[in-house]
């Protein structure tokens, strides 16, 4: 009889494996005990050599070995000299039927494949004996054999260690089995036994890949170790993108930590040392015994139908798009187009805030590394590239379009999101009819305010994105992407918005951080902003409505109250006085309207689902409160108005708290809810009647234009000379001078810079321009030709008076500028009248951005691209959980990764 | 717990936050409602602009003109006839003297327009008049003009257009820049309209001449209202009298005051009474009376009081009122209120008929002419004379013309305080000082030549008072709200020009840069 020796890994708390010894029907001969943690090489070089055992037996000390295992084991390699390792069945404690680990082998690639890990035993792998490896716990292993090796690799802790012995004592020349007869019962994750604790499943992601690359490293020809060497970080990288596109975020740090490990792994050339004086046969000897890819993509694939299968049909039940949601979408883009008739077939608008865009989606993205002069960009202007390059051949139909089919993609949006409160046909509909008849959004497109247009249609689709959120990481991602975009339209939302997912992180403590995290991408993009603002003490600018800053007549709160943020009560007041109406009826007649809509609010408050209605009050709430507080803040100026931020991006947030209870009290009301919804609806409808008209009949600023801004002979001149200045003379009614410089032929929408509108106090280039527009202004002795060559200004523009004291302006101007020797008279055009500075020589090309800049610009591409990866939904594994150990990283619903899925890196294959 | 128990409990819980929430949003509805907060944010960017201030710049209108040569050939073109002489001074600084471009290409430097220049500074006064004595064809007489500031806008009264007058419009522009001239002429049937009264160019740094006749041919009582736009420019009625084949006049009339409600003509000096009495006799002598043209050109109708005042205590002065039509010229003879009350605005070529007997009203002396009236009003007063011949003419009896000479007598602005007046050498100059404050003034007119004496005059509230001076440039200060006017005349000749305070700089303009 062969000796043998059980070495037992002990760890706190487990002697099951000393007690399990004792009633084998064949006892090792001797035991050793060695802690956790210490090397099980130098425990064995311990043993006697003469007379020591001709076999070592591995057991963890939790371990339970069935009686037999041991005899078994050695019966199997008794009746074949040339087996130096065999391994039994690692099965479940708890259920000796669920296989743990049964034999392990490698891909082309050489990453470690599981032959049978967490499948159930059926001798199904009972009848193939020969392995390429199997794992240290349990495995019998010839005494000489574990010397000519040297024992485990030092460099690979637990993970690989038993795969790796194998392959060298295969590549040695002796061969390795697994023994389908004796069953020891091991507790999970057995690879690392020797480690004194279990790892957590992002450090098991990590020790996973670092000895992957480390035997990759030890296995390979030397010519090719500095390539793999060199390839570590690069590869570390790409398949740090592939596990952002499997929404496996938190197995990147594992991944380039590994990745660190490996290339300071200082224990590869000893391993190398050892690998080549046990070496006895080639890599083509152990060849078939590696999965071929055609095998590795066919488990792969019966994996994720195993996870099919497991996690089942989606837990929730949707409404169907058709035939609701695709009714409501339809109508809503109906009236869209009707509205906007008037719009139509023009390539672009402008009026309110609205300007026309740059000319090409190149200068639309340029544009983003900024000027030295206008500060740090607006995240806005980053969404007006993405919806100019929409239509690229013209940026500015992306605006008109966007006027177009605003209603349909606002209606399309909150039918979406209301499917994830209710499950019922009826409640989405209603909620899409309401919120594309939002005052505020009405308001938004009646005044040309496109970032609060756009605001409105992507809350909807934010909201649904956060419910998500705590299940999936794609939707997290999404999140992130939409707050960036809803915040850079609308910064006034950023305080109530934050509160809000701070709130829903706290309740849904599991996803904490990639809740918490949503913001993150806004914050990378308004990072330099931010810090500009704060450097130069106007916090407050921060929250300016991005865009034309357009000074509105600030509503009451009453008006709030009901959802109108301009001082028109939605309309009604103009409505009431063209009916023939007193204005008084105005305020009246909107509360009449909208009271059944307040009715079903408060009711939704005491029905059924409260619980759900509560959370959606207090989110309107939160909207209101930051509508009342845009009212009162004035972060910004124009033209000598303070211009206050507009309050209607936060009363969508409140129309949309609103509705969300709305639509939880249709679910409580049964039968009823068509009806109730129903009168809502109506008298909704009928509430913001007056502005479908205005909107219809084009009654706000909103016209369709030829994309000009300046007069043609300007934009002709500007062609050639893209940093042509213009200045343009504004007078104001109060008997002062509005001036700027536009660049090019015309300011644009993107050109806007909120950083410049809050300017508290004049500086020294602005102090400049109001000299040199003054004194144009005035006859006088100033030599304007410096300045004018300074800022590089060719054309002076002087618009028409506006009434009040704005014409005793106009003609003083008029007159000093006519009689200013350095300019020429062009005469007056629909814009203005004009004169042209024939002096002007066109400046070299204008000051680039800065390297400082260009950094924060390529640290925010690389942020949001990363989200967008996050973001992008991966086919069908989108809603499956994963394996065993992923569950804790991945939470229960999100995608499964599959750990073989980013080995085909094609970089490692370690045959050389 | 019963089923229902637990049902009721939970009912009794929606009730009871439900309640508490609808407590918490009627609480935050009262307050969004009715809470008063103030607005945070900061103040709108402003800059105060102070325009700097322009080089002082006066033009003096340079030689008497003629369209067309002795012959009568050239019809088109302008010639100039002599040189005037300009003086001119300013108190602090250099001055800086150049010419125009003169509307005769072929004239002598000296016939140019002459612009007198200097820096801007504190206290920095400007002044310059040019005289003129001219002997040639068709054109005789004394003619004398102050060196005014470009301007925009420009009312002139004066000159006519019937036979024998010759009325030229001379414009000289100053700037680097042209000048788009627009005119608008009134005359005693109401506004007129003619082609080419709108975009007149004057070069830069040029002189455009233009016949009024071209516009208003046969108007007797012409007002003339320039405006310009680019460059600013000098305006000045040129008027030239043949009484049949005699030349015997020549005046250059400068600008007056804009429309105002108030009007004050200084120094109108009546002289040679019998010899002018005595030719009004003769054919075509008729205008030689004085009168006083008057125009409301506004929208409305207005009434206008003249009084004329006679600066010699114990002569006699007289005051008439006059009806007013919008847009159309009155002319009156100055002695109209001896006989009648009141005179209605019968103004035309017979006016001058029947000063016969009115001309006896006013004698020899120096008058004020206040004027006012219910409406805005511009307005001159021409005055003549005409050496005795010590016969009494035959009615309508053609004899040897008697030496004579017309001036027109513009209304002259309100000085601000301290004035720079330049007197040049002719006959019998007189600063005539009119005070139509409420107050007692004293004026100082300190002479600029080196150890003179400052000459003072004190000048009752209402009252006027003219001095005698010699030729040169004299500093007047303490002359706040009060008009000068400097006049010459002598035995067939007379001329005046008033003195004009700077036009206020551009003034502060509150710029919102974006």
């Amino acid at each position: 009889m062969p000796g043998v020796s059980a070495i037992l890994v002990a760890r706190d708390g487990g002697d099951t494996a000393e007690r399990a010894l004792d009633t084998q029907t064949r006892r090792p001969d001797a035991v050793v005990v060695v802690s956790a943690g210490t090397s099980l090489a130098r425990a064995v070089a311990g043993l006697p050599t003469a007379d020591g055992p001709e076999w070592l037996w591995l057991l963890p000390a939790d371990a339970v070995p069935e009686p037999d295992a041991l005899a078994r084991l050695l019966a199997a390699v008794e009746v074949a000299p040339s087996v130096v390792i065999a391994g039994p069945k690692l099965v479940d404690p708890g259920d000796r039927a669920l296989l743990r680990s049964f034999g392990e082998s490698v891909t082309g690639y050489g990453a470690t494949v599981g032959l049978a890990d967490d499948e159930l035993d059926q001798s199904q792998h009972d009848a193939d004996d020969d392995v390429l490896g199997v794992v240290l716990p349990g495995m019998l292993v010839r005494r000489a054999m574990w010397d000519l090796l040297g024992g485990p690799d030092p460099g690979l802790r637990g993970s690989d260690a038993g795969l790796d012995l194998s392959i060298r004592a295969r590549l040695a020349g002796g061969r390795v089995v697994r023994v389908a007869g004796a069953r020891v019962a091991v507790a999970p994750s057995p690879q690392d036994f020797t480690r004194r604790r279990p790892l957590g499943a992002a450090a098991q992601y990590r020790a996973r890949r670092a000895a992957q690359l480390h035997r990759r490293m030890a296995y390979a020809p030397g010519a090719a170790v500095p390539l793999h060497w060199l390839s570590l970080l690069p590869l570390a990288l790409v398949r740090s993108l592939g596990l952002l596109l499997g929404k496996r975020p938190a197995a990147i740090p594992g991944e380039i930590a590994a990745a660190l490990t490996a290339i300071f792994d200082g224990s590869v050339a000893g391993a190398r040392r050892t690998f080549r004086r046990s070496r006895r046969v080639g890599w083509t000897a152990i060849a078939p015994l590696r999965i071929p890819p055609d095998v590795v993509r066919e488990r792969r694939a019966s994996a994720r139908d195993r996870e099919h299968a497991r996690t089942g049909p989606p837990d929730l039940v949707r409404a169907g798009f058709f035939p609701g949601g695709l009714a409501v979408t339809l109508v809503a883009a109906l009236l869209g187009a009707v509205l906007a008739l008037r719009l139509l077939g023009s390539t672009a608008i402008t009026g309110g805030a609205l300007l026309p865009l740059s000319v090409d989606p190149g200068t639309l993205w340029a544009g983003l590394t900024g000027g030295a002069q206008d500060g740090p960009v607006d995240p806005f202007r980053a969404v007006l590239a993405v919806l100019g390059s929409l239509t690229p051949w013209n940026p500015s139909l992306a605006l008109v379009a966007l006027w177009v089919v605003a209603l349909p993609l606002a209606a399309l949006a909150a039918w979406w999101c209301a499917t994830r409160l209710s499950t019922r046909t009826w409640p989405p509909i209603l909620a899409a009819a309401l919120w594309m008849l939002a005052p505020s959004f009405l308001a938004a497109l009646i005044e040309g305010r496109p970032g609060a247009v756009l605001a409105h249609v992507l809350l909807p689709w934010l909201l649904f994105a956060l419910l998500e959120a705590p299940r999936s990481w794609s939707a997290a991602g999404a999140a992130g992407l939409l707050f960036a975009a809803v915040v850079a339209c609308a910064p006034v939302l950023a305080p109530v918005l934050v509160a809000a997912i701070v709130a829903w992180a706290v309740a849904h403590p599991r996803a904490l951080i990639r809740i918490v995290a949503i913001p993150l991408p806004a914050l990378v993009l308004a990072a330099p902003l931010i810090a500009a603002q704060l450097a130069r003490g106007t916090p407050l600018g921060l929250l300016a409505d991005p865009g034309v800053a357009v000074p509105s007549a600030v509503p009451s709160g009453w008006q709030l109250l009901l959802g109108s943020p301009s001082a028109g009560v939605g309309g009604w007041t103009q409505f009431a006085s063209a009916l023939g109406l007193p204005e008084l009826v105005a305020t009246p007649a909107s509360i009449a309207l909208l009271a059944p809509l307040a009715a079903v609010v408060l009711l939704a408050l005491f029905l059924p689902g409260a619980g759900r209605a509560l959370p959606a009050t207090v989110l309107a709430l939160g909207g209101l409160l930051t509508a009342v507080a845009s009212v009162h803040l004035a972060p910004s100026s124009s033209g000598g108005s303070a211009v206050t931020i507009w309050a209607g991006t936060g009363l969508s947030l409140y129309w949309a708290g609103l509705i969300a209870a709305v639509v939880v009290a249709m679910a409580a009301l049964g039968r009823l809810a068509v009806g109730v919804g129903a009168a809502v609806l109506l008298s909704t409808a009928l509430a913001v009647t007056p502005s479908l008209v205005a909107l219809a009949t084009g009654a706000g600023p909103v016209i369709a234009t030829d994309g000009r801004t300046l007069p043609a002979i300007v934009a002709a001149e500007a062609v050639g000379d893209p940093d042509l200045g213009t200045l343009v003379l504004r007078p104001l009614d109060d008997g002062s001078l509005a001036a700027s410089i536009d660049r090019g032929a015309g300011t644009t929408l993107d050109e806007m810079s909120t950083f410049a509108a809050t300017r508290p106090a004049p500086d020294e280039s602005q102090r400049e321009l109001a000299e040199l527009a003054g004194n144009l202004a005035s006859r006088g002795g100033f030599d304007p030709a410096p300045v004018l060559d300074r800022l590089g200004i060719e054309f002076v523009v002087l618009t028409p008076g506006t009434g009040g004291d704005s014409e005793l302006v106009r003609e003083r101007a008029a007159e000093a500028l006519d009689a200013q020797p350095a300019l020429d008279a062009v005469g007056d055009t629909g814009r203005g009248s004009l004169w042209r500075y024939p002096d002007h020589v066109p400046v070299a090309a204008s000051e680039g951005s800065s390297s400082l800049g260009a950094l924060a610009l390529s640290a925010q591409a690389v942020v949001v691209g990363l989200t967008v990866l996050l973001a992008l939904p991966t086919g069908r594994r989108r809603r499956l959980a994963g394996p065993g150990t992923h569950h804790e990283l991945d939470d229960d619903h999100d995608e499964g990764f599959d750990s073989a899925g980013f080995d085909d890196d094609g970089f490692g294959d370690d045959r050389g | 717990m019963t089923v229902a128990d637990q049902r009721g409990l939970v009912i009794g819980a929606r009730i009871a936050s439900g309640t508490v929430a609808a407590g918490v949003a009627a609480l935050v509805i009262a307050a969004v409602a009715f809470l008063p907060l103030p607005t945070v944010g900061p103040e709108p960017r402003s800059v105060t602009v102070e325009p700097a201030p322009a080089d002082q710049v006066r033009v003096c209108p340079g030689a008497t003109m003629r369209i067309g040569d002795e012959t009568g050939g050239s019809a088109d073109t302008a010639f100039a006839i002599g040189a005037a002489t300009t003086d001119g001074a300013v108190l602090t600084g250099d001055l800086e003297r150049t010419r125009l471009a003169s509307a005769d290409a072929s004239a002598s430097p000296a016939a140019a327009p002459e612009e007198l220049r200097s820096a801007p500074g504190d206290g920095a006064l400007i002044g310059g008049a040019q005289i003129q004595s001219v002997d040639a064809t068709d054109f005789r007489g004394l003619a004398a003009a102050s060196c005014a500031e470009p301007s925009g806008s420009i009312w002139l009264v004066g000159g006519a257009m019937t036979v024998g007058r010759t009325t030229l419009l001379v414009l000289a522009n100053p700037t680097d820049v042209p000048s788009r001239v627009t005119l608008e002429i009134f005359g005693e049937e109401g506004p007129i309209s003619a082609p080419g009264m709108a975009g007149i160019d004057v070069p830069a740094n040029g002189q455009t001449v233009l016949s009024l006749a071209g516009f208003a041919p046969g108007v007797a009582s012409p007002i003339v209202h320039v405006t310009a736009r680019g460059g600013r420019v000098v305006a000045t009625l040129q008027q030239s009298i043949v009484r049949g084949l005699d030349a015997v006049g020549v005046e250059a009339t400068g600008g007056g005051t804009d429309p105002a409600a108030s009007l004050v003509v200084p120094g109108v000096r009546v002289v040679d009474t019998i010899g002018t009495n005595r030719a009004s006799a003769l054919a075509d002598w008729q205008d030689v009376g004085p009168v006083i043209r008057i125009a409301a050109p506004g929208d409305a109708e207005g009434r206008a009081t003249v009084r004329v005042v006679p600066e010699t205590p114990g002569s006699v002065g007289t005051s008439f009122v006059l009806d007013l039509e919008p847009g159309t010229v009155t002319e009156v003879p100055l002695d109209s209120g001896f006989g009648e009350g009141e005179v209605t605005g019968e103004a035309g070529e017979e006016t001058g008929g029947v000063g016969g007997l009115a001309v006896g009203g006013l004698g020899d002396g120096v008058y004020t002419v206040f004027v006012d009236a219910d409406v805005p009003v511009v307005a001159g007063v021409r005055a003549s004379t005409a050496v005795d011949s010590g016969v009494e003419p035959e009615p309508d009896a053609i004899l040897d013309a008697p030496d004579s000479d017309l001036a027109w007598f513009a209304a002259a602005p309100p000085l601000d305080g301290e004035a720079l007046v330049v007197v040049p050498d002719a006959p019998s100059p007189l600063v005539s000082i009119v005070n139509p404050t409420q107050g007692d003034v004293e004026v100082e007119l300190a002479p600029l030549r080196a150890g003179a004496t400052p000459i003072l005059v004190a000048i009752p509230a209402g009252g006027a008072v003219s001095v005698g001076v010699e030729p040169g440039g004299y500093m007047v200060s303490g002359a706040q709200e009060l008009s000068i006017a400097v006049t010459f005349a002598a035995p067939g000749a007379l001329a005046s020009f008033v003195a004009s305070p700077a036009r206020p700089v551009a003034g502060p303009l509150v710029v919102h840069p974006d």
